[in-house]
């Protein structure tokens, strides 16, 4: 008997060890996003970066601005329809974030096109179809090609730029960007990685969850 | 009492062993299943470049299984259009693709950028691993029978081409 006693201690710790993990596990899952982007101090206030006013179209001709955003928290990229390199790693990726949340009212998705001169409203209403997903879920927005790309420097802060060295002639970072419901930029992914998008669907609900306690 | 617990804990031991084992020889016999089908060594160093040079080049769109997305690529896994004319696939492969076309029975409408800088063994080397790969069985795909292919493409009009 007094043999085998640490045997079954030991036993013990090794059935209770995935538990003891998945409660760590569990409290880190708890946090609380950052806020990115430079801050501001003010009267002892603390003003966060924000995304900056925007209006464009979207796929069905309608007028996109920041209060189709008002209560929303949404997940932002740049893209382009014909681009041959990152774009459709991206897109599948977006899907699962679709889908994960086509029941939810709160989660929307805006992707930018950044070749506003090939990417027609039509075209991008090809595009969205052919993805199968619909507005007001998900909308491709196009506008003024100086105003996407000034929007994603300064308020997205990712890479945007026509650059005929990159293949399809678009410079763009393959970030998906996480926007709560005051405009403040609240992560950041790469969009072309499985696991980095695993952590977005895991995060937007916390988010949400920032806004229900208060 | 003791020879109860040693004997429990035997027994735990060894069915995890064995599942443990069985795991191990089914995963095994999985990547042995779509290999064992390529006698030729030739054909191996083809596919194995083939996969390379597919990660680079066609990956991003057509996905890493060929499942392609959506409506928007078409896939290159169980294609009717692709395992139809071998001739065909060459001649996309090096000088793109636009227009409509009917791939298992659903039209897609995305221009496709030809990969005109791969020499023809790079473009062999592709098309004999998406031919031998998501239960294809072509057998290799040869230089000579891409030469013969590239000498009578219809070279698409792209838009943005570069």
């Amino acid at each position: 008997m007094r043999f085998i006693r640490p045997d079954i201690n030991r036993i013990f710790f090794f059935i209770l060890f995935p538990f003891i993990l998945n409660a760590c596990y569990q409290a880190n899952s708890e946090k609380h996003l950052p806020y990115l982007g430079n801050r501001i101090y003010q009267d002892g206030d603390t003003l966060y970066h924000q995304i900056a006013n925007f209006s464009f179209i979207d796929q069905d001709s309608s007028l996109v601005t920041n209060e189709d955003f008002d209560g929303k928290v949404y997940v932002a990229d740049f893209f382009f329809t014909s681009c041959p390199t990152i774009c459709p790693k991206m897109k599948s990726q977006m899907l699962r974030v679709y889908e994960s949340f086509k029941d939810n009212d709160e989660v929307m998705i805006l992707s930018h096109t950044i070749d506003t001169k090939y990417d027609t409203i039509p075209l991008l209403k090809s595009y969205a179809e052919r993805l199968d997903v619909e507005a007001p879920k998900w909308r491709f927005v196009t506008g003024k090609q100086e105003e996407i790309y000034e929007l994603g420097q300064e308020s997205y802060m990712v890479t945007t730029a026509e650059d005929e060295f990159s293949p399809g002639g678009y410079m763009h970072s393959g970030a998906f960007i996480l926007v709560d419901k005051d405009r403040r930029v609240r992560g950041v992914y790469d969009g072309t990685k499985e696991e980095q998008v695993d952590q977005l669907i895991r995060d937007i609900p916390l988010l949400l969850k920032e806004y229900e306690e208060q | 009492m003791k020879n109860n617990k040693i004997a429990f804990l035997q027994l735990c031991s060894t069915l995890f062993l064995i599942v443990f084992l069985l795991n191990c020889e089914s995963r095994q016999k999985q990547t042995e299943d779509s290999r064992e089908n390529f006698s030729d060594l030739k054909q191996k160093q083809y596919y194995i470049e083939g996969k390379r040079l597919y990660k680079i080049h066609c990956s991003n769109c057509h996905m890493d299984e060929g499942e392609g997305l959506a409506r928007l690529i078409p896939p290159l896994a169980q294609s009717d259009f692709m395992l139809s004319d071998i001739s065909r696939t060459i001649c996309i492969i090096k000088y793109g693709i636009a227009g409509e076309i009917d791939v298992n029975g659903v039209y897609y409408n995305q221009p496709m950028p030809g990969l005109i800088h791969l020499k023809d063994i790079e473009i062999a080397e592709i098309a004999t691993y998406i031919y031998n790969s998501w239960g294809h069985n072509e057998g290799i795909i040869s230089i000579p029978q891409v030469k013969e292919a590239l000498k009578s493409c219809n070279k698409p009009t792209l838009p943005n081409q570069q």
